[in-house]
């Protein structure tokens, strides 16, 4: 009997053995040529943790999800997007004004090729010559993707001035992501999968990298997730934290110098619930600019984007514009240079 | 209801707890038939009413050409009945498609018709369940199987749920008595009808839907020309293994839900992509609708009685016939015809073949068959002509291969090979398939444990069974 029993462990063994291959290979998103991204975009650096900005990573984004029509997108040595410059035409002799722009997917251009991406607006829409550096990340927070950059900042030029840009990717945990001793999502609650970030749920951690132990518990959760609808947690604390991480990247750009400005993205309000006014009244010294409000009473918003909810070209376009504009208000408060050529796209907002 | 969905689980878990605590035959058959029609009516409820118009219409006319004491009579009742099951087939099936063509055909002789195109959404397996009230009719006309005056019994014959959207095309002769006698559960059902449904979603959710993405894409003529041949050939393996796994994963489930109740059902799928040659490949793929095209066509047509023209005319026609039983289009007709015109010059050839070695005749047979019924497929899954000459175009023209084509390749290989071992277990028995009860305990439970990790972590996709829409 006990012979009979060892031989069945062994048999289930051997079958979870084979169903892992079998999963493995089912899963693969070489069978997926719909993903958003194909391959995964993510990569797992031992400094950082698994993340986004793989160096010199070059992929393929799906222009609307499951869509058949894609574009390219190429990250730099660095592993960071761009940086978008201002056309030879802006140059006045003065340096380049550079520009950090802090974010998420939407600020990374997710969807977008490059030249629609709002930060290549941007750019050419400044008065003056402005190089757009990128630190936003798809499936990043903001306070991640500030810790990316503060782990890169020596490769990347001192920025004369920050743009934080809020939409729904800040977290309560924020002081943990933006810790350089933690690393971004690795340890025994996420693993990679084929260049995909996955939740692992507790109790399979010391299982988590096995492709089927992952899946089959992530099916599990799914399942108790219909059964035991969970409640969702208080919203309105966003605005309590979201006004905590501002403080603490003012703070990070007046240590090095840097003019800082919020920028509310389209969709903060619906996605996010952050009250936009409560942090207005909250943090004086800060230069906030409401594009969520803007987009939505100019009918942009949700209107203008993606079935994913990431932002198309023409709002891209509205939003590049604006932030151009943000740039040129900043350069000359600061008396930067000297703004004598006119903006090289005639877009709303675009300062001439 | 989709047999891969949640909704069909718990379902089929209310339901058979249902069946296992009813007291008696009858009881089970009232709890069948009731969960037949809330099976059948999920989608669109509306078609419930013609499913039991279908069934009165057809168990009426039945017993009327048993009873009729006259040739003439009966004649006419089974015309009544075939006119009753292949106006409702045509009009739901194929009213637009000829209201088209013969447009088109006017057309072109120099009228100028306005035609009106009927909105008709198609009831989900009519064709599957016209088959099986023909073939009762006409063997009740032959005096092959009487007709039952048990309106329980025939109404669960014609909606049992297991089968009633995509097959297997079951005749009276298996499930009337199966229906009509008291029937008991044993272990080996049980461990048979789970590794049957098992089975069935491992080809459904682990092979078809996931090969799915790949066909779509390589099919589709978007971007077509940026594409090269492997590209091509990706589309061709891709639906090669999909439509297997999509369809004998449906009747997989199918058989291991009926067993799990207590009913055996026909074996549909025999191994077809180890086949040696074409005839062999019709003896084992759809095996319940190739037999039924040859018990109520084929032989009624003559056969092979007739001399050489009149069996390749009469093979042409059943196949041909066969195609369009698919569907209402010239792609499935063409690709019946293809089918006709093989099985013809098979049966010319292979008379002048017997020199050649056996194993050599395997062995090519099965390579020549297999490559012959790719082709086929690429004619059955291409939605236009332009689609079929664009991926049969690109096989034969140079052009880019993609690290994604080939990794796609890669992956399609190791499918073939998975595809290829559980066909061979299909054919071990081709009878009754491995009887999991005879099977050594750990044999079964690495089995079990195999199927069920990787359909659970796989999970559901969002694919619906291909044979649906015929």
């Amino acid at each position: 009997m006990i012979r009979v029993w060892f031989a069945c462990l062994a048999a289930f063994v051997v079958a979870a053995l084979a169903a892992e291959g079998i999963v493995r290979l089912a899963m693969h998103p070489s069978l997926d040529y719909a993903s958003a991204f194909s391959p995964g975009p993510y990569c797992e650096r031992p400094d950082q943790g698994f993340t986004f900005n793989c160096p010199r990573a070059a992929s393929l984004m799906h222009v609307i999800p499951k869509s058949k029509i894609y574009i390219p997108y190429q990250l730099n040595e660095n592993g960071f997007r761009g940086p978008f410059r201002s056309p030879p035409s802006n140059n006045n002799g003065e340096p380049n004004r550079i520009v950090l722009v802090g974010g998420q997917s939407q600020s990374f251009g997710a969807f977008l090729p490059d030249r629609d991406t709002y930060a290549a607006v941007a750019a050419r829409s400044a008065c003056g010559p402005v190089e757009i550096s990128l630190a936003a990340f798809p499936g990043m927070t903001d306070a991640q993707s500030w810790r990316i950059y503060s782990h890169s900042a020596e490769a990347v030029p001192k920025p004369r001035q920050i743009v934080l840009q809020i939409f729904a990717n800040t977290n309560p945990t924020w002081r943990q992501e933006v810790d350089p001793n933690n690393k971004i999502q690795s340890g025994p609650y996420y693993t990679l999968m084929y260049g995909w970030i996955r939740p692992v749920p507790w109790w399979i951690t010391p299982l988590s990298g096995s492709h089927l132990a992952v899946w089959f518990a992530t099916r599990v959760e799914q399942i108790l997730g219909k059964i035991f609808r969970r409640k969702l947690p208080p919203i309105s604390r966003n605005s309590e934290w979201t006004l905590e991480f501002i403080r603490y990247m003012s703070n990070e750009a007046n240590k090095i110098g840097a003019d800082f400005s919020v920028v509310f993205l389209p969709g903060a309000r619906a996605m996010y619930f952050v009250d936009v006014d409560m942090l207005k009244r909250s943090a004086v010294n800060v230069n906030f600019v409401d594009l969520d409000g803007e987009a939505s009473a100019l009918g942009l918003y949700p209107s203008q984007t993606i079935p994913d909810g990431h932002y198309n070209s023409r709002l891209a376009a509205f939003l590049g514009a604006k932030i151009g504009s943000e740039i040129c208000d900043r350069a000359r408060a600061a008396n930067a240079y000297t703004i004598s050529h006119s903006c090289q796209v005639s877009a709303p907002g675009c300062v001439r | 209801m989709l047999f891969n969905s949640q909704q069909f689980v718990i379902f089929f878990a209310i339901v058979y707890t249902l069946y296992l605590l009813a007291r008696d035959r009858v009881q089970q058959n009232i709890i069948i038939l009731v969960a037949s029609y809330v099976f059948y009516a999920w989608a669109a409820p509306r078609y419930l009413v013609l499913l039991i118009f279908y069934t009165l219409a057809t168990f009426g006319i039945a017993i009327g050409i048993d009873r009729a004491t006259t040739l003439l009579w009966r004649r006419v009742y089974l015309i009544a009945g075939i006119a009753v099951n292949l106006g409702v087939l045509g009009y739901f099936k194929y009213a637009n498609f000829f209201i088209t063509e013969v447009s088109a055909v006017l057309v072109r002789v120099g009228f100028a018709p306005h035609p009106t195109v009927l909105n008709i959404l198609l009831p989900i397996g009519v064709s599957f369940f016209t088959f099986q009230s023909l073939a009762y009719l006409i063997d009740v006309y032959r005096r092959v199987w009487p007709a039952t005056t048990d309106l329980l019994t025939f109404a669960v014959f014609k909606a049992f749920f297991p089968q009633l959207v995509a097959g297997p095309i079951e005749r009276a002769h298996n499930m009337m008595p199966q229906i009509a006698a008291p029937r008991t559960l044993t272990a080996s059902d049980i461990l048979q009808g789970v590794y049957w449904v098992l089975l069935g979603f491992f080809l459904k959710c682990v092979i078809a839907d996931r090969v799915a993405p790949i066909v779509d894409y390589n099919f589709s003529i978007l971007d077509g020309p940026n594409r090269g041949p492997l590209a091509a050939l990706n589309g061709i393996l891709g639906f090669t293994l999909q439509i297997y796994g999509d369809f004998a994963g449906y009747t997989y489930i199918a058989l291991g839900t009926a067993r799990l109740m207590g009913f055996q059902l026909q074996r549909n799928f025999l191994a077809p992509y180890l086949a040696t040659s074409l005839q062999d490949f019709w003896r084992r793929w759809h095996v319940t609708l190739s037999f039924w095209l040859r018990d109520y066509l084929y032989v009624p047509l003559g056969g092979s009685r007739r001399g050489t023209v009149r069996t390749y005319a009469n093979l042409l026609l059943t196949m041909a016939l066969g195609g369009l039983w698919h569907g209402a289009s010239w792609n499935f007709v063409i690709w019946g015809i293809y089918h006709g015109c093989g099985l013809a010059i098979q049966r010319t050839v292979s008379p002048y073949l017997g020199w050649v070695p056996d194993a050599a005749r395997s062995v090519g047979g099965w390579a020549l068959t297999l490559f012959f019924v790719m082709f086929g497929w690429v004619l059955f899954r291409a939605s236009s002509m332009s689609e079929f000459t664009d991926i049969i175009g690109r096989l034969t023209h140079v052009g880019p291969v993609t690290s994604a084509d080939l990794q796609a390749f890669l992956a399609l290989l190791t499918f073939s090979v998975i595809v290829i071992l559980v066909q061979r277990i299909e054919e071990f028995d081709p009878v009754h398939a491995p009887k999991m009860s005879e099977l050594a305990r750990p044999v079964r439970v690495g089995a079990f444990a195999l199927m069920f990790l990787a359909v659970f972590a796989v999970g559901f996709g969002e694919y619906r069974f291909i044979y649906f829409q015929f």
